[in-house]
């Protein structure tokens, strides 16, 4: 009687007659022992494996359940020898290597071998965008790194630059991809030539690694550790940033927070309602808004994904498609703020302005101002702004915005008179409705007597947007003749940000 | 030199671009692809094709899942890639290339 034994082959039970598996047994062994040259051994040998179990399976039936001597023979026999199709292997190999010394590589090249950039992320410190371009210009890594550094030191752009390759670059990943890389053709034998290097690699990375760790000097082992330290840190200030970016875009932009210096008597502006103050039609402003919001998430994403990628040294295998859009939507961005920056910079070509001259004969003249950034020391520091506690740009009221600040210069009179003369200004894309919004700027000057009181607020419709309006007052004094200027204000107290209650009178007299 | 071994080397040849051809119709596991080339007779035996099929994939031009299967062992599903695809429209040139010129010499 033949002994019967159970086996296992990938995770089919056989029952095999004991000739029939020291049979099966020696076969295993013969070809285990021919492929230990070839690459992807485990990988033929578990797909013959796969193949033995099939064919076994299709000689078994419900009248036969053991394998038998014979089965196991015809199925070698389907099989083959290792020696009858391994050695056409080798001979494949030494002809293709004969092929290779010819000059015909072009010809078995299937598609363009022209050298590209790629981020080469097997031999990266970061991510591998110097080691890229060192194999792009055939450079030593270590000259393009130190590039890089001094390019940092010097003039700064050298790390935006380099998230900016990181972001655009591919990185290499598939043979093909080594090859175009380091611009050689891309044949059959090179990219056999870029497997075997890469196993070679990996095999070596992973002999060296126990080695590595008492081989390496002291100083490159802290170089490493700072290179890890600042790529962490470096992602730790990303992630940072994403979340404060996001926590920002959520109270700012979705929560309409009052973040302008704009004021209602509702309180604040929001940002959305701020922008309505400039643009002439809605319907740009919503293109705006929805594409800035676009571009501002997917950047936050990007943010984040980066920094958590650093800082926990993980992979997405969705990263590469994130950086792409983001990439894209950078461009996108960057065109929708030329247009829509251009689109409201039309808006302010034009400056039309409106005087209005007021002859004032009399002999001496007060002007009484109040509460203002320009006033009588204008004459002699043209352009100092006197602080007076207010926190906002504009105030907007019933009668439209208001905003402060009324520049108040003081001339010679060409004649013997006083002139008091009001300009408003205002811009817009054409004469016409620069004009107009001039006209629409309200501002007037009370007189009682011979004082004359200039506000420091002037008004314009809201419909007008904000136009660069503006009102100056030149006070001409004729020779001889002198100015009595009254300026109320109020002071800052020791503490910078606390004003003085009630406002502080000065005097000021200017002849000419 | 006997036939069978210039016929051996020609159907080596052309063996890979053969394997390629099969898999750009439909991904299959290798049990399939003997199939198609054992009606083609350009295989005699079948191990011949488990080296080949490592090989294309180590090249990435190959890729492949596996799969349960209901009556044996789980399938190894072989497909081409996007390199394997551009790899097999080079040889397809290629092929036509040479069998035309071929039957011209044979003529």
């Amino acid at each position: 009687m033949k002994k019967t034994i159970s086996i296992h082959i990938k995770g089919i039970n056989f029952l095999i007659e004991e000739n029939a598996y020291e049979l099966l047994k020696d076969y295993l062994k013969r070809l285990e022992d021919k492929l230990s040259s070839v690459n992807g051994k485990e990988e033929i040998l578990e797909d013959i494996e796969l193949r033995v179990v099939e064919l076994f399976t299709n000689r078994l039936s419900n009248r036969k359940e053991v394998i038998e001597e014979l089965d196991v023979r015809q199925t070698i026999e389907t099989l083959g020898e290792p020696e009858q199709f391994l050695e056409d292997e080798s001979t494949n190999e030494s002809n293709s290597n004969q092929k290779n010394e010819n000059d015909n590589q072009e010809n078995t090249s299937y598609q363009s071998s022209e050298k590209r950039l790629y981020r080469n992320i097997e031999n990266a410190s970061i991510a591998g965008v110097c080691s890229g371009l060192a194999q792009y210009f055939k450079m030593d890594v270590i000259i393009v790194r130190i590039l890089f550094v001094l390019f940092t030191l010097a003039a700064g752009f050298g790390v935006p630059l380099y998230i900016i390759l990181w972001v655009v670059l591919p990185s290499a990943h598939t043979h093909i991809d080594r090859l175009r890389m380091q611009g050689r053709p891309i044949t059959v034998e090179n990219v056999r030539e870029e497997v075997e290097m890469a196993a070679k690699r990996m095999s070596r990375n992973s002999q060296n690694f126990a080695s590595k760790i008492h081989r390496e000097s002291v100083l490159q082992k802290s170089f490493r550790t700072v290179g890890q330290i600042i790529s962490k840190g470096f992602g730790g200030f990303l992630l940072f940033l994403g979340v404060a970016a996001s926590i920002a875009f959520v109270i700012i932009v979705i929560g309409q927070l009052g973040s302008t210096p704009v004021k209602t008597a509702d309180g604040y502006l929001g940002l959305y309602n701020f922008g309505l103050l400039f643009f002439e039609d809605p319907e740009q402003l919503n293109w705006l808004w929805v594409s800035a919001g676009a571009i501002s998430i997917v950047g936050i994403i990007w943010l984040i994904a980066t920094g958590t990628r650093l800082l926990f040294n993980l992979r997405f295998p969705w990263y590469k498609y994130l950086s792409r859009s983001v990439f894209l939507f950078a461009i996108i961005g960057v065109v929708l703020v030329f247009y829509f920056g251009s689109m409201v910079a039309r808006e302010y070509t034009i400056e039309k302005s409106i005087e209005t001259d007021t002859m004032v004969s009399t002999e001496s003249l007060t002007i009484q101002t109040k509460d203002d950034d320009y006033n009588v020391n204008n004459y002699r520091h043209n352009g100092y702004n006197r602080r007076n506690g207010r926190n906002y740009w504009l105030l907007i009221t019933k009668k439209g915005i208001e905003e402060r600040g009324v520049r108040i210069y003081y001339e010679e009179s060409p004649d013997s008179l006083y002139h008091i003369i009001e300009e408003r200004i205002a811009s817009s894309r054409n004469d016409r409705d620069a004009l107009r919004r001039a006209k629409n700027i309200q501002f007037k000057i009370t007189q009682n007597g011979s004082t004359y009181s200039i506000p420091n607020t002037f008004h314009f419709p809201e419909a007008d947007k904000i136009r660069n309006q503006r009102v100056h007052v030149y006070i001409q004094v004729p020779k001889g003749k002198s100015v009595k200027v009254n300026d109320e204000f109020k002071y800052p107290t020791s503490d910078e940000d606390v004003w003085e209650e009630e406002p502080v009178s000065e005097s000021v007299t200017i002849s000419l | 030199m006997n036939a069978e071994n210039t016929q051996a080397q020609m159907r080596k040849g052309i063996l890979e671009y053969c394997i390629l051809s099969i898999l750009k119709k439909k991904e299959a596991y290798p049990s399939e692809i003997l199939e198609s080339l054992k009606i083609a007779k350009l295989i005699v035996v079948e191990g011949t094709l488990y080296p080949l099929l490592t090989r294309l994939k180590n090249m990435e031009l190959l890729g492949y899942r596996w799969e349960e299967s209901t009556s044996g062992p789980p399938r190894k599903y072989y497909s081409l890639t996007d390199e394997g695809k551009a790899f097999h429209k080079e040889l397809t040139v290629t092929w036509s290339e040479l069998s035309s010129a071929v039957n011209q010499l044979s003529k």
